[in-house]
């Protein structure tokens, strides 16, 4: 069984990407919370807390390192997680990062599955301290 | 007066959020929370709210040259949902950890359900921690969404 891991997919593990600047408004968290229909009041007001997969609004706003876009038939995204040291409030200034930390492959019953598997760190820039992390896993699908 | 603008409470449930937080133990089943059907007009919203503009959850005709029917939800509008569970059984700001696989898509109309259960209470220093099993299901029954979520009750 040959692997679907080039070396420059496997070159891809370590990349860093980052920091870039997110600073977390209260009217961003006010339309996160509307689109998701959570009534929440304590993501209505100025001094808001996000619901917690607001981090999800912090992109890129360049290419990041990232699996050739011809690689695998399908894309799909296979698993999230966030850790909170505490709570991410509307005025909160924040440093994310994010790094590739592993790509594994597994035999799936449609096809080749290749995961690719990032960390990311956000560290509030006040304080220097960390808020939080997260793990995005996607994968691609090479159909059988 | 009818601006002709869906508002926010158009996809609003109504949910009353409580002040003071029932103490859970293991076992206790969180209150569930059934959706309104998702619209594309939610997939829009969402799309702009996140920043994920990816056109198979916008662009019925993208997504079907994506292979798929029409537009899919965004797997992340499912999380956010089970993320409402969490938060408002726990209250805002409560949720320490919130982890979830992708197992099934999520289509206009579909009806989720949200479904929670304490598996474990955990004392750290002076708080106490509730970790729960979560769910995301869809019409069928399925579970679209499942994971972890580990909540402050203190």
């Amino acid at each position: 069984m040959t692997s679907r891991i080039t070396p420059e997919v496997q070159n891809l593990v370590g990349e860093k990407y980052g920091p870039f600047r997110v600073n977390v408004e209260a009217g961003a968290i006010r339309k996160f919370a509307d689109s998701i229909g959570d009534p929440n009041p304590n993501y209505r007001k100025s001094d808001a807390v996000a619901p917690p997969t607001f981090p999800t609004t912090f992109r890129p706003e360049s290419p990041y390192p990232e699996l050739p876009a011809d690689f695998g038939d399908v894309g799909l995204h296979a698993s999230q997680a966030y850790e909170f040291d505490r709570p991410i409030r509307a005025g909160d200034s924040i440093d994310v990062s994010i790094t590739i930390s592993s790509i594994y492959e597994k035999r799936g019953r449609s096809g080749d599955l290749v995961f690719i598997e990032r960390k990311i760190e956000y560290i509030d820039v006040n304080s220097g301290r960390r808020i939080g992390s997260g793990k995005w896993v996607s994968l691609r699908r090479f159909n059988k | 007066m009818e601006s002709g603008f869906p508002s926010a409470d158009s996809i609003n449930d109504g949910l009353k959020v409580e002040d003071s937080i029932v103490k859970y133990q293991a076992g206790d089943k969180l209150s569930e929370i059934v959706k309104k059907p998702v619209t594309k007009v939610q997939l829009v919203m969402y799309a702009g709210a996140s920043g994920d503009f990816n056109p198979i959850h916008t662009d019925d005709e993208a997504a079907r040259e994506s292979g798929l029917s029409g537009v899919i939800a965004h797997g992340m509008l499912s999380m956010a949902f089970l993320g409402q569970l969490a938060e408002s059984t726990f209250g805002a700001g409560s949720v320490r950890r919130l982890e979830v696989n992708f197992r099934g898509m999520v289509n206009v109309g579909d009806v989720i359900t949200l479904r929670g259960k304490v598996i474990e209470t955990r004392e750290d220093g002076d708080r106490t921690l509730a970790i729960c099993e979560i769910d995301a299901v869809n019409p069928s029954g399925d579970s679209v969404t499942k994971g972890t979520v580990e909540a402050w009750m203190n």
